[in-house]
């Protein structure tokens, strides 16, 4: 018997673990995780673990199809028919060749980040020449943290510092311990800091997996994290005085004056903002060594000080005004306050590796649930506040920005510019999200998800079906022709209305895209392509660690992914199916110049025009071009991981960081203004008070619709550890687990509030929103707020092609009513708090 | 003592009237009944009974591996720490991935259950399995032989060759950790997947099978599969009988109890709290 074990990355989610799978005769028969890998220091979650399943599902798409049933419907059957390759590709890139003369009637919709498919998908739409590029996952994903990091912390997502944080309060996610990217890594960090005696404080609708392990769990209405957060600001700012003035002065934009029309007090003729030097008690520019304290307090030259203003701002908020809004009892939110507040240790310095580095070992960490809201940016931002406030960003104990900065195996470093503020983030890819700071000028759009309209966003995929619907009204005089799309299923999980989406998907004429296996997606290709399992791939960006790895001074790492056992016959390599689709199009040069940037693949390594290449020799170029002729494909295929040390800078870089960050959002101001005025010409009507520089708490549309009355319960989605993503929904081992438990595919709801209504644990019950009503069964729980229904998940499928799957749990998006209303007029984000009823 | 959900309610509910404790002590003192939980169910029909372990008799059993060390054999133990466990089911995946087990079956799995009242409410998470007790009621009731303990490590083992799947064992453990397949079929019925048709070479259809400990991966130096993944380190194996073990250190320093010590049956098993 032949055995042995492979190295190489899990592709059960995004994060992409080391593993190393065991290999008898040709089949896989175990997986482990790679003690060397410092990503997840050998330990796996039940998704990663049940992975040969996914393998061995014999549902799996192996050959290219066509749909025979020219009706495209979410319960039309497409009647489906094998095709040779060379038939699918010929019609893809006969149909690509069919708009060219306007590329941006393509729409690429890439998002399936375990691999390189992602980036070469990218590519490709950018080689082509459309603008529109979906490269996220949810209607949530990344809208508001990712320009929250860009210009306050220089990384594309944020972690607290396990390693020395005391206490560490989870706002709407369930980081370490249910959720989140590095999920393995994180999971430790956070087991040994909770048994080393750290704080987990989870404020939650939903009493789930982290409230579950934590000090304490405060359930908070939906939607009212505005208000929790500003509360916390005047208890810290007003009431008690806890801050570091020390940074706020130096490192913020809080000593920046500002005039009576919330503009900076700029120098004539510089244009720089001005600040008031306590010492010489006179007006400098912001970037004047001489200015050695700059004042947070008091006035000078007809202006306040942003920090002045901020502190005013949040007097509005007394936790008693709060508490009404958020139930979160006032003297709860002040005991946080003080603990938050006593915990951060102001003034506090540590030494690590010989270099002394503020120490503020507490952090307010949050993700989808706050930014997954009609007002997620001021949802979020006063959150993040809470930690720069308190000089907790980017030191040791506070909150960290991910992958914000690297020395190996290339320097990439944040930057400063415009106003002396952060305005670039470091990428390991020279690949940047739009700017998010100072934002872009916006202007009449001609792309069809409006992200002219959207200058401080990040994504603007969720306005797609909103647009599709009613082109004209935006000046929009052509139609979405086409879609390429990778295996994930963005029906499911990237929008909200299904109905919306449909319509959306029908108004395409043409749909191809890859498949593992017929998810709902799928069920609106003209062709579909196979997609191979991640053990039959390879890559050399495999998985998210380039992005989102572990924070703090733990090794960094970069891994390959090998094919561990034999792709079924016929199956293709993506990259290949891809540098295929561009060689027919004849835009293989620009395609291969793309990837030469991205990759930064220089000579002798750069992908030469005219010619294909096997996948693994790409792989091979790019792993010699980083990291030297010795760590060649090769190497890595015996190795599977490179550890890369590092450094204290590099780990903490808050310290060394040459730029300011904002406590004062001045540039929402002049975007405001701008896209007033466009938004005018177009003749519309969008209410654009999120444009504001201070955040206030702004109700969304299920807040008062359940003071209403139609509706007496907001629905929430929160996560599972082991359905993270929903790679596993098909996975017939995690199903089971989910059949086991009354957690996965119920909805939850508060027992009281079901027994007042006659619920009883294990009903069917009907929960309606105003966008759908579905059927679900009632699980009766003491762990969620009384006002809220719990959906966890990513379930309720009805493809034929995920036949476990199938009529299980309930999808949350399709609750979500898809309109302009519901959606962050700064972030794309669409609301994730839906007013529902729930009855017999 | 044993005391049930209504008692734990009125004492959540007590320590949350009593003025000038914040809710953070408060929570953690709830958690201190964490021990006295009297009932664990998943899903329908299925529950469970634990009872803590009386301290003395914990101590005592601590004196008897600690007395084992001179001489002894190993015995083969797990630690599992609920403070660290967030009920993530990686165990119980890497059970079935290492052990092949059918449809329906778990040698390993992480029950749930709710207590307290909202707000002061939560789930509790415990992993269970054959906790290869000292003195198994499942190895006298045995009419072939089939189960039993081996002496040179206290594992409680099945010979599935000599098993005749009567069913006897499994109504005499009071842990309900013992199963039996009725058939070969896979996850998608009889025709197996290259993988399955290479794992369930570890079982027999018609015969009782259970948690091992692993025995192959012990037997090669390595930890059991549910031990080797776990993200928490939640799980802890190895001597019971050696003091300066891991997992010995952890039940002498960490208040800890035994699934239903007052059976008798000293489980190798310990939760610590």
């Amino acid at each position: 018997m032949a055995s042995k074990w492979v190295p190489t990355a899990c592709g059960m989610c995004y994060v992409g673990c080391g593993i190393r799978v065991l290999v008898e005769d040709g089949v896989a028969v175990s997986i482990e995780g790679d003690p060397n890998n410092p990503q997840n220091q050998g330990v796996m979650c039940a998704k990663g673990k049940a992975g040969i399943m996914n393998l061995y599902n014999p549902h799996r798409i192996k050959v290219p199809l066509k749909r025979t049933n020219p009706k495209r419907g979410l319960h039309e059957d497409p009647g489906w028919k094998e095709i040779s390759w060379d038939e699918a590709l010929t019609t893809i890139a006969a149909k690509l060749d069919g708009i060219r003369d306007d590329p941006k009637k393509l729409y690429v919709q890439a998002w399936e980040v375990t691999g390189d498919c992602f980036y070469w998908l990218l590519a490709l739409g950018s080689a082509f020449g459309t603008p529109h590029l979906m490269g996220n996952a949810s209607a949530t994903c990344g809208k508001v943290i990712h320009p929250v990091e860009f210009f306050s912390g220089g990384g594309f997502h944020q972690q607290p510092d396990l390693h020395y944080c005391n206490y560490c309060i989870l706002i709407g996610t369930q980081f370490g311990l249910g959720a989140r990217g590095a999920f393995n890594h994180i999971t430790l960090d956070m087991a040994e800091a909770r048994a080393r005696g750290m704080k987990v404080v989870v404020i939650d609708p939903v009493g789930s997996y982290a409230a579950s392990k934590a000090n304490e769990w405060i359930p908070i209405r939906p939607g009212t994290d505005t208000a929790f957060a500003l509360s916390m600001l005047h208890v810290l700012l007003n009431e008690l005085g806890i801050y570091d003035a020390r940074f706020l002065k130096h490192k913020t934009n809080a000593p920046y004056l500002v005039g009576s029309n919330g503009r900076y007090i700029r120098e004539p003729g510089s244009g720089k903002p001005l600040v008031f030097d306590a010492t010489d008690q006179r007006v400098k520019t912001h970037d004047d060594p001489t200015a050695s304290d700059p004042a947070i307090t008091g006035a000078g030259e007809g202006g306040r000080p942003a920090f002045e203003l901020l502190r005013e701002h949040v007097a509005k908020y007394p936790p008693e005004k709060t508490e009404e809004i958020t139930t979160i009892p006032a003297a709860t939110l002040r005991r946080l306050a003080q603990e938050f507040g006593e915990a951060a240790s102001v003034g506090a310095t540590m030494t690590i590796d010989g270099v002394t580095l503020p120490y503020r070992p507490a952090c307010v960490d949050w993700a989808k649930g706050p930014q997954g809201h009609k007002h997620g940016f001021h949802q979020s931002w006063p959150l993040k506040l809470l930690n720069i406030v308190m000089g907790a960003v980017n030191v040791p104990g506070g909150i960290l920005s991910t992958a914000a900065a690297g020395k190996r195996p290339h320097r990439w470093w944040p930057e400063g510019g415009t106003d002396g503020l952060l305005e670039e983030g470091g990428h390991v890819l020279p690949l940047p999200h739009p700017k998010a700071f100072p934002g872009r000028t916006p202007t009449k759009p001609f792309r069809m998800d409006l992200a002219e309209l959207f200058p401080l966003a990040p994504h603007f995929h969720t306005l797609l079906p909103i647009t599709c619907q009613d082109r004209e009204r935006y000046g929009l005089s052509y139609g979405i022709e086409m879609m390429l799309h990778a295996p994930t299923n963005s029906l499911l999980g990237s929008f909200g209305d299904l109905k919306m989406v449909e319509s959306f998907y029908q108004s395409i004429p043409f749909i191809a895209g890859f498949a593992v296996e017929i998810n709902e997606t799928n069920l609106f290709d003209d062709i579909v392509l196979p997609f191979p399992s991640y053990l039959e791939r390879s890559d050399f960006v495999a998985g998210t660690n380039l992005l989102i790895p572990h924070c703090g001074k733990d090794d960094w790492l970069w891994q390959i992914r090998q094919s561990v056992v034999e792709p079924p016959a016929g199956m293709r390599q993506p990259q290949e199916v891809i540098m295929e689709i561009a060689d027919r199009l004849g835009l293989l040069g620009d395609f291969y110049r793309l990837l030469n940037h991205a990759f930064r693949l220089k000579e002798p390594y750069a992908l030469q025009p005219g010619q294909r290449y096997p996948i693994t020799e790409v792989i091979d170029r790019m792993a010699r071009s980083w990291f030297g002729e010795e760590h060649d494909l090769g190497w890595f295929r015996e190795h599977g991981v490179i550890r890369i040390p590092r450094d204290v800078e590099e780990a903490y870089i808050g310290p060394f960081l040459e730029a300011r960050l904002p406590i004062y959002l001045e540039h929402f101001l002049q975007r405001g203004e701008e896209l007033k005025e466009v938004i005018s010409q177009m003749g519309l009507e969008w209410d654009l008070s999120d444009y504001r520089p201070l955040s206030d708490w702004m109700p969304c549309p299920s807040y008062n619709a359940i003071r209403n009355g139609r509706y007496d319960l907001i629905a929430v989605h929160y996560k599972l550890p082991y359905v993270y993503g929903s790679f596993g929904n098909e996975n017939p081992w995690i199903n089971e687990i989910c059949e086991r438990t009354p957690y996965a595919y119920n909805v939850l709801v508060n027992e009281d509030v079901a027994k007042a209504k006659g619920i009883s644990d294990g009903d069917e019950v009907w929960l309606e929103s105003p966008a759908t009503k579905v059927r679900a069964k009632a699980k009766l729980t003491q762990c969620i707020h009384p006002q809220v229904v719990g959906v966890a998940g990513h379930f309720g499928h009805w493809s034929p092609g995920m036949p476990i799957a199938r009529g299980k749990g309930i999808n949350f998006n399709s609750l979500l009513p898809t309109d302009l209303e519901h959606i962050d007029k700064i972030s794309t984000a669409l609301d994730h708090c839906v007013e529902v009823r729930l009855y017999k | 003592m044993l005391q049930d959900l209504a008692t734990i309610r009125k004492l959540a509910g007590k320590l949350r009237e009593r003025s000038g404790i914040p809710v953070v002590e408060s929570c953690a003192r709830w958690c201190e009944t964490y021990t006295q939980v009297a009932q664990w169910s998943l899903g329908e029909g299925e529950r469970f009974e634990f009872m803590p372990a009386q301290e003395e008799t914990a101590m005592e059993t601590n004196k008897k591996t600690v007395a084992g060390k001179n001489g002894r054999p190993p015995r083969w133990g797990m630690v599992i720490d609920l403070k660290r466990c967030i009920g993530c089911q990686s165990c119980t995946i890497a059970c079935k991935v290492e052990n092949g087990t059918p449809p329906g079956i778990f040698w390993m799995r992480v029950l749930e259950k709710e207590e307290g009242k909202y707000p002061l409410a939560r789930k509790l998470f415990l992993p269970v399995r054959c906790n290869h007790c000292s003195d198994p009621p499942c190895v006298p009731v045995c009419p072939t032989g089939a189960s039993y303990k081996r002496e040179k490590d206290n594992l409680v083992l099945i010979n599935q060759d000599k098993c005749i799947g009567c069913r006897a064992c499994i109504v005499a453990c009071p842990y309900q950790v013992r199963f039996l397949a009725e058939d070969s079929n896979g996850y998608y019925g009889e025709e197996l997947t290259p993988y399955e048709a290479k794992s369930y070479q570890k079982w027999q259809p018609r015969t009782v099978q259970k948690c091992t400990f692993c025995v192959d991966r012990i037997d090669g130096g390595l930890e059991p599969a549910c031990v080797q993944t776990c993200p928490t380190r939640a799980l802890v194996f190895g001597d019971l009988n050696d003091p300066e073990s891991e997992l010995s250190k952890l039940v002498r320093e960490r208040s800890h109890f035994q699934p239903r010590a007052e059976l008798g049956t000293d489980p190798s098993l310990y939760y610590v709290t």
